[in-house]
C-alpha cells in the first residue's frame, strides 16, 4: 500500500493541475487576508478578540470569505482529484498490470484516497501557513493558545469535508467506466448540493409549511426544521455548520432558535469543547457520510470484474 | 290741582333766573398767581408763572399788559419752550386747562432794594372784560443762608456700590449726580483706582461715547456710567475705587467697592502646541512596547487650580500611566509663566491590532476638568513580523520545490 501511496501521492504533486491549485491557493490567500486586515485597520477595536480567526470568517467587500469560499470550490477540487481515479486506469488498461503485483487489491484503492487526501492536506495546510504567516506579519503579534486549537480542529474537518468529495470522486469513477461521464455526475452532485438543494428546501418548506408574516411561531418553527432538515443532507450546509462554532467562538445556536433567542444570549466566546459540542452533530454526519461513501467505492471497487473482456 | 300749577309756575321762573344768570356769567376768565410777592436778589431776574383760565362760554382774546417801575424790562413769555415773548393770549372757550404765561422782569443795574410793585393787566379784544393783577417783588441785597447752601450742593448715589465679577470682565456702576444748585453746571468726572486698572466714563445710555464731563441742569440728575478695566491677570480680592465728581469748585466722591473673583480655566496641550514641535494628537506606538508622551498643562484663569488628578480613558488592554501622577497647585500661567510638563506613559495592548486608537487624557483639579482626545496610530512589531514572513516564504518554497521534484518525472 505504501508504494501505491507514494506513486499516487507523486503523480498528483507534480501533475499540471496541482501547479494551477496551487496558484490559487496563493490569490486566494493573499487577498483574503489583505482586506481581513484592511478591515481590522478601519476598526481595531472590534476585532480585538480571535483576530486570526476572524482572518478566515470575515468577508470584507466583494470576496467572499475564506470558509465560504472553502464550501464552495473545495468540493471541486477534490472531485478533481478523485473523478478518474479507477476508471482512467481501466480505458488505459494497466489496472491488470498494476493488480498482477503482489499487492492486495484493497491496498490499491486505499492508496489512491490517501494520496489524493494527503495532496488535498498539503493544499488546506499550504493555505492556512500562508493565511497565518500574513497575519503574522501584519498583526506583529503570534495567535495564543486556543485560536491555534481551534485552527487546528478546522483544518481536521476541512480535510473530512474535502475526504467527503475525493470519495464521491472515487465512486463515481469506479461505478462509470468513462472518465467523462464520472466527471459530469461528480460536477452534478456538486452543483446540486451547493445550489439546488437550497434552492429545493425552501420551495419544500414553504409548500409544506406554509408561512406568512402573521403566522403563529410554531408554523414558523415547523418551516424552518423542516428547511434544515433537507439542508441537512448537504455535506456543503453540514461543513458550514460544523465550522461556524470553531471558528466564531461566541457562536452558540443553530437557526430560528439563534435568532429568537439572540437579545438574551451572552456573547462572550465560549471553550473549544462547548463549541465542538454545539457542531458535534453535523461533525458526526459528516464523518459518516465521507465513511459510507468510500465504503460504497470500495466495495463496488472489490467485487468489480477488473480483467478486460 | 291749584298747588300744582302753582309749583309749574315757580319752576318756570326758575328756569327763567337761572337763564338769566347764566346770560350774565357768559363771559369771564381767571387771572392770577401763586406768588403775588416775591424775594428776589438784585442780580437775578424775575421769573413768575402767572396763570389765565377761560371760565365763560365763548373763546376770548386775552391782551396783556404790565405797568410798574422802569427799567425793569418787564415783559410775557411763553413758559413752553421755545420762549418767546407775548402780548396776547387765545384761551379757548371752557378749557380744562390753564395757559401759564411768564412773567419776567430783570431788575437794572444799581436798582436799590425795597419793594417794587407791578400791575399785570388782562382784558379782553373789546375791553368789555378786565383784570389786574399787582406783583410785588421785594428786592434783598444779600441772598439767604440756605439758598448758598444749596448751590454748593452735589451729591452723588449709586444703588449698587459693590460688585462682584470674575477676572477679566469690566465693573460698571450708574452713578446719579444730582445737582441741587439752581444753575446748569458742567460737572468734572474723575475716578481712583489702582494701580493698572483703566477706568472711563460714558453716558448712560451711549456706551460707545466717551466722556470726562457731563452738563447737569439748575437742579436735576444726570446718570453717567463708571467703567472700571481690572489688569489682565488680577488677583482675586476686594479693590477700593472712588468716584469723584467736580463742579465750579465744589466736589463730591462716593466710595465704591470692586470684588473680583477668581477663575478657573485648565488648559491641555501637546509639545507641537506649545513648543511647535514635536508630538501633536496623533501619534504612533508599537502594539506591546511602551512610549512617552509629554503633555503640557497650564493654568488660563486667575486664580491657582488644586489637587490636578489624571486619568486615561483607554482601549481595554492598553496602560497608560502619568508621572507625576498628581499635582497640587497650578498657579495660574500669569504668574507661573511656563506650563507645567506632565510626561504620559502609554503602552498599547500586546495584541492590539494594527490601527487607529483613541486615547482620551483627562486632568482633574477641583476648581475645573478638561480632556485631551489622542488618536494612537499602532503600528505592528516586526520581531513577529519576520517569523510570518518566514513562514510564507517557507511554504511558497516548498510548494514550488515539490512541483519542481516531482514534476520532473
Amino acid at each position: 500500500m505504501g508504494a501505491v501511496f507514494w506513486k499516487e501521492l507523486a503523480d498528483h504533486l507534480g501533475s499540471r493541475r496541482f501547479f494551477l491549485l496551487s496558484l490559487i491557493i496563493l490569490v486566494v490567500a493573499g487577498t483574503s487576508v489583505y482586506l481581513g486586515i484592511q478591515g481590522f485597520q478601519q476598526n481595531p477595536g472590534a476585532a480585538q478578540d480571535f483576530p486570526y480567526l476572524r482572518l478566515f470568517t470575515t468577508a470584507p467587500g466583494a470576496l467572499p470569505s475564506f470558509l465560504s469560499f472553502l464550501a464552495f470550490f473545495g468540493p471541486l477540487l477534490a472531485v478533481l482529484l478523485g473523478f478518474d481515479a479507477v476508471n482512467s486506469e481501466f480505458t488505459r488498461g494497466t489496472v491488470s498490470r498494476v493488480l498482477a503485483q503482489p499487492i492486495y487489491r484493497d491496498a490499491w484503492i486505499n492508496g489512491k484516497f490517501l494520496a489524493g487526501l494527503a495532496t488535498l492536506g498539503i493544499v488546506v495546510v499550504s493555505i492556512v501557513l500562508l493565511i497565518f504567516g500574513l497575519g503574522l506579519f501584519a498583526l506583529g503579534f503570534p495567535p495564543d493558545g486556543p485560536e491555534l486549537a481551534r485552527l487546528g480542529v478546522f483544518l481536521v474537518v476541512a480535510l473530512l469535508y474535502l475526504g467527503f468529495w475525493l470519495a464521491l470522486g472515487i465512486l463515481y469513477s469506479v461505478l462509470f467506466r468513462s472518465t467523462a461521464s464520472s466527471a459530469l455526475a461528480a460536477v452534478a452532485t456538486w452543483l446540486f448540493f451547493t445550489l439546488f438543494l437550497y434552492m429545493i428546501a425552501g420551495v419544500v418548506a414553504d409548500q409544506v409549511v406554509p408561512v406568512r408574516a402573521d403566522s403563529p411561531a410554531e408554523a414558523w418553527l415547523r418551516h424552518e426544521n423542516l428547511r434544515d432538515f433537507i439542508l441537512r443532507f448537504s455535506p456543503v450546509a453540514l461543513f458550514e455548520e460544523a465550522t461556524l462554532p470553531i471558528l466564531v467562538p461566541s457562536y452558540r445556536g443553530l437557526s430560528l432558535l439563534a435568532l429568537l433567542m439572540q437579545p438574551g444570549v451572552p456573547t462572550n466566546p465560549l471553550p473549544l469543547g462547548q463549541s465542538l459540542l454545539v457542531g458535534w452533530p453535523q461533525l458526526v454526519g459528516l464523518l459518516a457520510l465521507t465513511s459510507v461513501c468510500f465504503a460504497a467505492a470500495y466495495l463496488v471497487f472489490m467485487r468489480r470484474e477488473i480483467r478486460t473482456s | 290741582m291749584g298747588t300744582d300749577l302753582k309749583r309749574r309756575i315757580l319752576g318756570l321762573l326758575f328756569l327763567l333766573v337761572g337763564v338769566g344768570v347764566g346770560a350774565l356769567a357768559e363771559r369771564s376768565f381767571m387771572f392770577y398767581t401763586e406768588y403775588p410777592t416775591v424775594v428776589l436778589s438784585p442780580d437775578r431776574e424775575l421769573s413768575l408763572d402767572v396763570i389765565l383760565r377761560n371760565t365763560g362760554v365763548s373763546s376770548e382774546t386775552i391782551v396783556l399788559e404790565v405797568a410798574g417801575p422802569a427799567g425793569w424790562n418787564a415783559r410775557f413769555e411763553t413758559s413752553s419752550y421755545p420762549v418767546m415773548q407775548i402780548g396776547a393770549v387765545h384761551l379757548l372757550a371752557e378749557a380744562e386747562k390753564p395757559t401759564t404765561v411768564r412773567f419776567k422782569a430783570k431788575p437794572p443795574s444799581g436798582a436799590r432794594t425795597g419793594t417794587y410793585t407791578f400791575t399785570l393787566t388782562a382784558r379782553t379784544e373789546d375791553g368789555k372784560l378786565s383784570q389786574s393783577l399787582p406783583v410785588r417783588v421785594v428786592l434783598q441785597a444779600t441772598p439767604t443762608p440756605t439758598d448758598a447752601e444749596k448751590e454748593t450742593k452735589l451729591t452723588l448715589s449709586v444703588s449698587y456700590p459693590s460688585l462682584e465679577n470674575p477676572a477679566g470682565k469690566d465693573f460698571t456702576y450708574d452713578i446719579t449726580i444730582r445737582n441741587e444748585a439752581p444753575t446748569e453746571r458742567v460737572v468734572n468726572l474723575r475716578g481712583q483706582v489702582p494701580f493698572l486698572w483703566r477706568a472711563y466714563f460714558t453716558p448712560r445710555w451711549q456706551t460707545d461715547t466717551r466722556i470726562t464731563s457731563i452738563k447737569v441742569g439748575a437742579n436735576s440728575v444726570e446718570t453717567v456710567r463708571f467703567v472700571v478695566t481690572p489688569p489682565v491677570g488680577v488677583e482675586q480680592g476686594e479693590y477700593p475705587l472712588v468716584f469723584v465728581a467736580q463742579a465750579d469748585g465744589d466736589t463730591a466722591s462716593l466710595s465704591l467697592k470692586a470684588v473680583v473673583t477668581g477663575t478657573y480655566d485648565l488648559r491641555l496641550g501637546t509639545e507641537s502646541e506649545v513648543t511647535g514641535q514635536g508630538d501633536t494628537r496623533n501619534i504612533r506606538a508599537t502594539e506591546g512596547r511602551e512610549r512617552t508622551f509629554t503633555l503640557y498643562l497650564w493654568n488660563a484663569g486667575t486664580a491657582p487650580l488644586t489637587h490636578l488628578t489624571f486619568f486615561a480613558t483607554k482601549p481595554a488592554g492598553w496602560e497608560v500611566t502619568f508621572v507625576p501622577e498628581r499635582i497640587e497647585e497650578l498657579p495660574p500661567l500669569s504668574l507661573a509663566l511656563k506650563p507645567e510638563k506632565v510626561t504620559v506613559k502609554i503602552k498599547p495592548a500586546a495584541r492590539a491590532i494594527p490601527g487607529d486608537y483613541q486615547v482620551s487624557l483627562v486632568a482633574s483639579a477641583t476648581q475645573d476638568r478638561e480632556q485631551m482626545d489622542l488618536r494612537v496610530t499602532v503600528a505592528a512589531g516586526m520581531g513577529w513580523g519576520w517569523v510570518g514572513v518566514g513562514v510564507v516564504v517557507v511554504v511558497v518554497a516548498g510548494l514550488t520545490g515539490i512541483f519542481v521534484r516531482l514534476g520532473r518525472r
